[in-house]
C-alpha cells in the first residue's frame, strides 16, 4: 500500500469564464477504515485563491499551516496578496526543498489573477509531491483515483462556463469520480470563486 | 523480475484425482510445485500479483423464525470499485443459500458445483441433502485445493429435516457450525451491531432491520464494502429474498429517522 | 493492541482505555492508567509504544503547563490539540513517537470536545472515536448508538456495549478499563482499577471474615 493512498482523497480544480472552481471529498480514512467525514482538504489562502491537497493527511495539515504562514508573511511584507501562479511557485519550491524526504502531498490551486485593468483571469495548476508544476488549460485533478476523475473531466469539461454551469460540471465530475474510488468520498465540498464572491456548497453523495 | 524458475520443472502436468461424486477437476500448471506457483501468483508482494475481487461484508444468523442472511454488493480491485451490484448471496437451490467473500470467481464456481452435487444427491437418494452434508461437501472440495490459492470465506445455510442450520466454510479448510457469523473486511463493524442487537425470539421484521443495519454500518466504515444490502430469509418452505436496498437510501433514511427521534425527544 | 475509546456527550467528554500493559505475549501490568491528565480540563487517551506513550504525554503536559505559566492563560482544547499535533508532526521526520491519541477537553469557547489523532499526526475533531484494533470492533456500534447531547448514563451505556463487544470478539483479553470524564468542573475518574487496593481489600475481607467467625 502506497503512502499516498493511506488516507484517501479526491480533488478537482476547473477554470470557467472569469471564475474558477475547486472541489474535494471530505473523508479521512486510515486505509480501509473511515475515521472522519468532515476532513478539510481545500484551504482558503485569500479571497481569490484556494489550495487543495491530496495525499498523506498529516502533511496536508502541516503544509496548510506552513503555506498560511508563508502567505501571511508575504502579505505583511508586500501589502498585497500572492497571485495564484506566484503562490504555486512558492508551493513548488517548498516541496522541492524536501526533495530527499518529501511531503507526501499533491497540491492543486484554483484562483483568479487580477490584471492591471482590474479584470480577473482564472488560473488552475498543481504540482507533484516534489514540486513539479503543471498549469493545464482547463482543469487539474489530484487524489487516490485520479484516473476516475480524469475520465468525466475530459468528457464533460467545456471552456468558459458560467459559475452555475461550472458548479454543475465540477460536481458531476467529483460524484462520478468518488463513486469509483473505495477510499475517497463520504461528502464533497465545492467552492466557486468569482470576482465578487465565493460560493461554497456541500454535495449529498454516497456514504459507503 | 518475476521468479521464472518454475519453468525449468521436470515433472509432467498433473491433475488432482477426481472425487467420489464426479467432481470437476482441473489441469494443474506443469511446474514442480503447483501449490507454490499458485501462492506466488496471488501474493500481493510478488512482482506481478493477480488481483481478485476482495473486500466484503456478509452476515447470517439463526433465530426463532429461521435464518437471516444479509450481504453488501461491492467488488473492488485494489482501490478501484469494479461493481456496486454484485450478488454475494448464491442461491444454491430453493433450500440452500451460500454467501460470497474473498475470491468472487472461486465462490461462484464452487457453490454452483455444490448445487450440482446436491441435486445429484437428491436424485440418488430421493430426499434433500442436509445443510450439514452440503457444507461438508464444500468443505472437502476446498480442502483438496488447500495451499493452491483458492480464496473463499463462505456461509452455507438452509433448512432441512433437522431444522435451520448455519455453517461457516473457508478455503483454509475450516468448517464450523454456528448461531451467527459475519465474514469479510467489514465483518468486525457488522459484529458490533449484530452482537448487541441480537435476540433469539426476534420477530422477522426486527431481524431484517438488525441484519440490514449491521451491513449498513459496515459499509459506512469499511471502504471495501458498499453498494446495496441484499437480504434473504430462510424459512421452512425455503428461502425468500426480502429486500435489496441501496446504501445511499439507507444512509439518508436512517439519518432522517434519527433526526425525527431527536425532534420528538426535544418536544417531549 | 491497546484500546482507546472516546465520546462527546452533553457538556462532557469521556475517554476510556483498557488497563493492560503488554510486553511480547505477556500482560505485565493489569492496572495501567493510559489516560494522563494534561491539565485541569484536558485528558489524553493513549495507545501505542509504551515508552513513547508515557514520554509523549509528559512532554505535552509539561509544555501546556509552561505556556500557562508564561502567558497566565491556559490553551483551549482546540489550541492544545493543534500544538500537540504540530509536536507529533515535527517529530515524525526526526524521531517519531508511536502513539495514537484521543484528546478530550472542556473549555469556555467550544464546550466539551474530542480530537482524534493518529501516530502520523493526522488530526480530526470527532464526536466519538477509537484507535487500533479496538476501533474495528467498536466503530459499528458507536455509529449505531451515538446521538448528539447524550447524558452521562447514555454514553456509559455505549461504552459498556463497546467493552462487551471487545470482550466477546477481540482475541486479546481486556478484563478492566479506566474511564475518565472531563466537563465544566474538571476531570473525574469514573472507573479505575488498582491491584494494590484489591489485595488490601482481600486482606481486609479475610480479617473481617475471621472476625465474623470468632
Amino acid at each position: 500500500m502506497s503512502i499516498m493512498t493511506y488516507n484517501g482523497a479526491a480533488i478537482i480544480a476547473m477554470k470557467g469564464k472569469d471564475c474558477v472552481a475547486i472541489a474535494s471529498d471530505t473523508r479521512l480514512g486510515i486505509q480501509a477504515m473511515t475515521v472522519a467525514t468532515d476532513f478539510q482538504k481545500v484551504f482558503k489562502i485569500h479571497d481569490y485563491l484556494y489550495l487543495g491537497m491530496a495525499g498523506l493527511a498529516t502533511d496536508v495539515q502541516t503544509l496548510d499551516a506552513l503555506f498560511q504562514f508563508k502567505h501571511n508573511m508575504f502579505a505583511l511584507r508586500e501589502n498585497r496578496n500572492m497571485s495564484p501562479s506566484a503562490f504555486l511557485a512558492m508551493v513548488s519550491s517548498t516541496l522541492y526543498s524536501k526533495r530527499f524526504g518529501p511531503y507526501f502531498v499533491e497540491p492543486v490551486v484554483a484562483g483568479l489573477t487580477v490584471k492591471p485593468d482590474g479584470s480577473v483571469e482564472p488560473y488552475v495548476g498543481g504540482t507533484d509531491l516534489i514540486g513539479c508544476i503543471s498549469s493545464p488549460d482547463g482543469f487539474a485533478v489530484s487524489g487516490t483515483m485520479s484516473e476516475a476523475l480524469y475520465g468525466p473531466c475530459e468528457s464533460m469539461y467545456k471552456p468558459d462556463l458560467e459559475p452555475e454551469d461550472l458548479f454543475e460540471t465540477i460536481s458531476q465530475c467529483m460524484l462520478a469520480g468518488v463513486d469509483r474510488d473505495a477510499v475517497s468520498g463520504w461528502g464533497v465540498v465545492v467552492h466557486i470563486i468569482t470576482k465578487d464572491e465565493v460560493i461554497t456548497r456541500h454535495l449529498k453523495n454516497r456514504m459507503d | 523480475m518475476a521468479d521464472l524458475s518454475f519453468l525449468h520443472a521436470t515433472k509432467a502436468s498433473a491433475a488432482l484425482p477426481a472425487q467420489e461424486m464426479e467432481e470437476a477437476s482441473f489441469a494443474l500448471p506443469a511446474v514442480a510445485d503447483p501449490a507454490a506457483y499458485q501462492s506466488q501468483l496471488y501474493d500481493p508482494a510478488s512482482a506481478t500479483p493477480l488481483h481478485m475481487a476482495h473486500g466484503t461484508t456478509t452476515l447470517a444468523f439463526v433465530f426463532k423464525h429461521g435464518v437471516v442472511v444479509a450481504v453488501d454488493s461491492r467488488a473492488t480491485q485494489g482501490q478501484y470499485i469494479g461493481s456496486q451490484t454484485v450478488k454475494k448471496v448464491i442461491e444454491i437451490n430453493p433450500y440452500l443459500l451460500g454467501t460470497m467473500a474473498g475470491g468472487a470467481a472461486d465462490c461462484m464456481f464452487w457453490e454452483r458445483e455444490l448445487g450440482r452435487q446436491c441435486r445429484l444427491y437428491e436424485l440418488r437418494n430421493k430426499e434433500r441433502i442436509s445443510v450439514r452434508a452440503a457444507s461438508k461437501i464444500l468443505g472437502n472440495i476446498v480442502y483438496n485445493y488447500k495451499g493452491m490459492g483458492l480464496s473463499m470465506g463462505t456461509m452455507v445455510t438452509g433448512c432441512d429435516a433437522s431444522g435451520f442450520s448455519l455453517f461457516y466454510v473457508d478455503s483454509d479448510g475450516t468448517r464450523l457450525e454456528g448461531q451467527r457469523f459475519s465474514v469479510g473486511s467489514g465483518s468486525t463493524f457488522a459484529y458490533g451491531v449484530l452482537d448487541s442487537g441480537f435476540r433469539w425470539d426476534m420477530e422477522p421484521e426486527e431481524a431484517y432491520d438488525l441484519a440490514r443495519r449491521a451491513i449498513y454500518h459496515a459499509t459506512h466504515r469499511d471502504a471495501y464494502s458498499g453498494g446495496q444490502v441484499n437480504l434473504y430469509h430462510v424459512r421452512e418452505e425455503g428461502w425468500v429474498k426480502i429486500s435489496a436496498d441501496n446504501v445511499f437510501d439507507l444512509h439518508y433514511g436512517y439519518a432522517a429517522e434519527a433526526a425525527a427521534e431527536a425532534d420528538a425527544e426535544a418536544a417531549a | 493492541m491497546d484500546v482507546v475509546l472516546g465520546f462527546v456527550g452533553d457538556g462532557f467528554t469521556i475517554i476510556a482505555t483498557d488497563a493492560g500493559q503488554t510486553r511480547s505475549i505477556m500482560r505485565i501490568k493489569a492496572d495501567e492508567d493510559k489516560i494522563p491528565e494534561l491539565d485541569e480540563y484536558k485528558i489524553m487517551g493513549c495507545a501505542g509504544d509504551a515508552g513513547d506513550r508515557t514520554h509523549f504525554a509528559e512532554f505535552v503536559a509539561k509544555n501546556l503547563k509552561l505556556y500557562e505559566l508564561r502567558n497566565d492563560t491556559a490553551l483551549t482544547t482546540a489550541e492544545a490539540a493543534a500544538w500537540t499535533r504540530k509536536a507529533l508532526a515535527d517529530a515524525l521526520r526526526r524521531k517519531p513517537w508511536q502513539v495514537n491519541t484521543l484528546i478530550g477537553g472542556y473549555d469556555e469557547v467550544d464546550g466539551a470536545s474530542l480530537y482524534f489523532m493518529d501516530y502520523l499526526a493526522a488530526m480530526a475533531k470527532v464526536p466519538f472515536g477509537a484507535h487500533g484494533y479496538g476501533a474495528y470492533f467498536t466503530y459499528g456500534l458507536m455509529d449505531r448508538m451515538w446521538r448528539p447531547n447524550m447524558s452521562e448514563d447514555e454514553i456509559l451505556a455505549i461504552l459498556d456495549a463497546c467493552i462487551a463487544e471487545l470482550q466477546t470478539r477481540f482475541m486479546v483479553s481486556m478484563p478492566a478499563f479506566f474511564v475518565k470524564k472531563v466537563d465544566a468542573s474538571g476531570v473525574t475518574v469514573l472507573r479505575s482499577i488498582n491491584s494494590f487496593d484489591d489485595e488490601r481489600a482481600r486482606v481486609g475481607d479475610d480479617e473481617a471474615a475471621a472476625a465474623s467467625t470468632n
